[in-house]
């Protein structure tokens, strides 16, 4: 191996253990200065809840209804499968948990009228607008996602959310108790 | 003696020296040499000596222990991740991949080394350090729980082994590399139905790497990833932006170009050693493309129309500036099929075909492909029909009769086809499709014969002459017979037989003339034509029968096909048309007497000893015994002839006066055997007359009295007749079915008059004893014919 092949292969692992670094430095960051916001996840159907090892979780606001005015459902019809979407968060008045205010296909409107914006894919655009922000998945150590899979109904999320609606889950409570698995 | 070719080559080159020194001449050097090389000297290299046995190692106690201690250390490392994994922190797990990664990388980077020489450890330690650094990846996903975009990490993963590949140029980095990319590929189509345009470039770079390294076997997989990329991207045009209209065609244009694109490529590729296996993968690809648009017309247009011809011509144009040859016969498919959907699905006359049909046939003829003017030949067969099937169905609007007007112009296009067929053999390459002209032309020519020679009415069709039902026709028509009329006379100037075509061709010039529309007219006419074709066709075929060898079968078939088709059609009307059930059985008499005379005409006149006159007097006697023996029934209430359709009485003329013209032809020439064409004569006379006499009035005891002496006359006559020719199956024939007459006749008689029970025991004792006595008559027989053709033995008699 020549000297230059040479600092070309350690450039090439050094820049693999960038990359690596670069993802985790992208989720400390966004986990320390993200807005938290809680979620209310939701049962779903519970043959599709727990695959192999980790759990799937839907939100309350993973889907988005029809409204009754003309306008809203103008706003609705907008999207489509694929289509990228932001939504803005308010905290309930009876609860600590966060549903959706409004949506749209750009952030700069909602940003000016709502602190939290979540960004999220439209994954199925029919009878509802079906969210997909990323926060889906909850990795579990093997065999042990029954738990959460029997208590579904109790449980909820905590997220961090960046300025650019860019979203990490990084707690998960079952009736309030946060679930740790090491 | 050491006698190896590597010693007698040293020799060789030492004696050199040595004559040079002088110290052996050249002539001592050629007979040395000469006693070397002789074959029977020269012995195979001796296997090499055993390497002297190893000297045993000493065993090292210190080995032994360090061994020991990195399986135990490995094991126990194993064992501790395996049960404390799951119980460390994130921040430990990520340290450990990183640790790992960076060990394994330095590993490989050591043992990659060419000084060290151990190249196959480096790629497998660089392989084993690009999967840890796939597993950080994913380690890092599962801490965070990442799930936004999945296909991103294996992106990652991807252009990590890529780089660290090229470092190290290691081409197992590259494969691991190419696949990782194809995952992260097929996943962004499959799961986020994305075009996956990208995916290209890690694939070129990958090529190029491995160009670089010169591995033939990883350019040919590059190559089938290209293939899939290309496909993939034009799957997703299709399904996203194709569209029935000029977008869908500029698609199909741009498929065929790339495909000539690829195969042109895969010419250039082939002439490099190391590409040969991705110019092959390339030419596979191009043609892929080349029928890729195949899913393009039935994705945007189900009905697919002009975006199949686009295709065609396309594809064609391609071809012929590629010169791959077979695309000719896969364009000349597709715009088939273009006809055949056209034609099918938008019920249009897709009357452009024949432009592709004359183009690809000229691009066969100068290629002297004379498979592929076999295809131009069904193609220009196909357009044909095609063209009289529309303009039938137009005159139909009309007259509301499709049918006949399609069937009709068979007659004329037969007459073509057959001479046509004919003069397309005289040129080597036009043969094979002018023996398929020739072959389908003749059932062409006589399906109008029997499809139309049946009473039914067609007034409004009016004559072809005329012009009247449609102009289109009229002309194809008149076109179709001159055309026949032309060729027939090129044939006859280059000295062939052409009685048969022509005789086809009058037949065809005689359906135009007169107006088949008229039932008597059809009738009369088609009749004839079946009589004199049937003579016509046995006579030349078996008299010329080099000229005619195709002709030979097509006259058996026929002829036989006319009784079977022309019986089976008297005895169905019959049992349909009951008032005039004698009438229509004594029809069918009649008309299987004039078949059967005119083969024993046709018999006594030609000498050639294949002529199968037996089979035809076979098929003629059946029929003929049949008729009498559905006569013989009880029949009640028949109508007079006097008031059936004047068609009728016209037939019954007609074929009396064919029959009464073949007995004076036949009595005035035969001298031996005359007895049979009496006996004929008898029974048609029999049943023409009870046909003349039958009426209401009439008791129906004197029709079942008189056809059932008829029949018991047709089955002696064939008893007779059998012994007269010596067939043992004609015999058993013959009393078959004077049993079957005998056993019907009785119980028709005596069903009534008896309890079931006596009438079963008297018939079971007639029975024994009339079978004794038959089965001794027949035995007797048999063996007496056995013993005139001088055949003995025991077996033989046992019939």
């Amino acid at each position: 191996m020549s000297s230059r092949r040479k600092i070309i292969f350690i450039t090439a692992v050094i820049l693999q253990a960038v990359i690596l670094f670069s993802m985790i430095a992208k989720q400390e960051l966004l986990l320390k200065n993200g807005t938290k916001v809680m979620l209310k996840c939701i049962p779903v159907d519970p043959r599709s809840l727990f695959s192999g090892d980790y759990v799937r979780l839907n939100y309350g606001i993973s889907e988005i209804r029809k409204g009754e005015t003309e306008a809203e459902h103008k706003k609705f019809d907008e999207f489509s499968e694929g289509d990228t979407i932001y939504v803005a968060l308010v905290k309930n008045n009876e609860d600590r948990f966060y549903s959706i205010a409004d949506y749209a296909k750009t952030a700069d409107d909602l940003k000016k009228k709502y602190r939290v914006i979540l960004k999220g894919t439209v994954d199925d655009a029919y009878f509802v607008l079906r969210v997909k922000y990323g926060l889906e998945t909850y990795f579990v150590p093997q065999n042990e996602g029954r738990e959460i899979e029997t208590k579904m109904a109790e449980v909820s999320a905590e997220v961090s959310v960046d300025e650019d609606g860019r979203s990490a889950l990084s707690k998960l409570f079952i009736a309030g108790k946060e679930v740790k698995f090491y | 003696m050491i006698k190896d070719k590597s010693f007698i080559n040293n020799l060789v080159s030492e004696m050199r020296e040595w004559v040079k020194e002088g110290l052996i001449s050249s002539d001592h050097k050629s007979r040395i040499e000469s006693w070397y090389t002789s074959a029977d000297t020269v012995k195979t290299p001796a296997p090499e000596p055993a390497p002297p046995h190893p000297k045993k190692e000493v065993i090292n106690i210190a080995r032994v222990v360090i061994g020991l201690a990195t399986l135990c250390l490995a094991a126990g490392i194993i064992i501790f991740y395996a049960s404390n994994w799951r119980k460390m922190p994130p921040v430990i797990k990520l340290i450990q991949i990183f640790i790992l990664m960076f060990s394994i990388y330095g590993s490989a980077f050591f043992f990659l080394d060419p000084k060290r020489k151990h190249p196959a450890i480096g790629s497998a330690l660089l392989i084993l350090g690009i999967i840890s650094y796939g597993a950080g990846i994913m380690l890092v996903a599962q801490i965070y729980h990442i799930s936004s975009h999945p296909t991103n990490g294996i992106l990652a993963w991807g252009a990590g082994a890529l780089i660290v590949s090229a470092a190290a140029r290691d081409k197992y980095g590259y494969y691991l590399s190419a696949l990782l990319f194809f995952i992260w590929n097929l996943w962004e189509v499959t799961v986020f139905h994305s075009a996956g345009y990208l995916y290209i470039i890690p694939v070129v770079i990958i090529a190029f790497l491995l160009l670089e390294v010169n591995d033939r076997r990883g350019l040919t997989g590059s190559a089938l990833l290209a293939g899939w990329y290309i496909f993939q991207v034009s799957l997703y045009w299709i399904f996203n932006y194709a569209d029935d209209g000029w977008k869908g065609y500029l698609f199909i244009m741009l498929f065929v170009l790339s495909g000539s694109l690829l195969i042109t490529a895969s010419k250039f590729l082939k002439a490099a050693e190391e590409l040969r296996g991705a110019g092959s993968v390339f030419r596979v690809c191009g043609w892929g493309l080349w029928f890729l648009p195949l899913i393009l017309s039935s994705h945007v247009e189900p009905y697919s129309g002009y975006s199949m011809f686009v295709w065609g011509a396309s594809l064609l144009a391609a071809s012929v500036l590629l010169r791959e040859y077979e695309g000719y016969y896969v364009s000349a498919a597709i715009f088939f099929l273009w006809s055949l959907t056209e034609t099918g699905s938008r019920d249009v006359f897709p009357w452009l075909y024949i432009f592709p049909v004359i183009v690809t046939g000229y691009l066969f003829y100068r290629r002297t492909d004379s498979r592929g003017i076999v295809v131009t030949s069904l193609s220009v067969i196909w357009y044909f029909l095609l063209f009289t099937w529309h303009y039938a169905s137009m005159a139909s609007a009309d007259t509301g009769i499709p049918d006949p007007f399609f069937i009709i112009m068979l007659l004329p296009a037969g007459a073509a086809m057959i001479s046509g067929g004919r003069f397309m053999r005289y040129d080597k390459i036009t043969a094979s499709g002018g023996a398929l002209l020739h072959a389908a032309g003749w059932p062409a020519a006589v399906i109008p014969l029997f499809a139309l020679s049946w009473p039914f009415t067609l007034e409004r069709m009016s004559s072809l002459i005329l012009f009247s039902d449609s102009i289109m026709l009229s002309a194809e028509y008149l076109v179709l017979t001159l055309c026949a009329a032309v060729l027939i006379f090129i044939l006859k100037q280059k000295g062939e037989h052409i009685n048969l075509s022509a005789l086809i061709m009058i037949f065809a010039a005689a359906g135009f003339i007169l107006p088949m529309g008229h039932t008597a007219t059809r009738m009369v006419s088609l009749h004839i034509g079946i009589v004199v074709l049937s003579g016509a066709l046995l006579y030349y075929s078996y008299s010329i029968p080099d000229q005619y060898r195709l002709e030979r079968g097509i006259a058996v078939t026929f002829i036989m096909a006319v009784i079977i088709i022309k019986g089976i059609g008297f005895i169905s009307y019959s049992g349909i048309d009951t008032k005039f059930r004698i009438a229509y059985l004594a029809g069918s008499i009649l008309f299987v007497t004039v078949c059967f005379l005119l083969n024993r005409l046709l018999e006594h006149l030609l000498e050639n000893p294949v002529y199968p006159a037996k089979m035809i007097n076979s098929t003629c006697a059946v029929v003929l015994w049949l008729s009498v023996y559905f006569s013989s029934f009880e029949t009640r209430n028949q109508a007079s002839i006097f008031t059936a359709d004047r068609i009728v009485i016209i037939m019954i003329i007609l074929f009396a006066s064919m029959a009464a013209l073949l007995y004076y032809l036949l009595l005035t020439r035969i001298k031996t055997g005359k007895i049979i064409i009496y006996l004929s004569l008898l029974v048609l006379l029999g049943s023409g007359i009870t046909m003349f006499m039958a009426g209401p009035s009439v008791p129906w005891q004197l029709y079942s009295v008189i056809f059932n002496l008829l029949l018991l006359i047709i089955s002696a006559t064939y008893i007779y007749y059998s012994t007269v020719i010596q067939s043992k199956i004609l015999l058993n024939a013959a009393v078959i079915g004077f049993v079957i007459h005998i056993i019907t006749r009785y119980f028709d008689l005596f069903w009534d008059m008896f309890s079931g029970a006596l009438l079963f025991i008297i018939t079971g004792f007639i029975g024994l004893f009339g079978g004794y006595i038959l089965e001794k008559k027949r035995k007797d027989l048999a063996m007496q014919m056995e013993k005139e053709s001088g055949i003995s033995g025991k077996e033989e008699t046992g019939i």
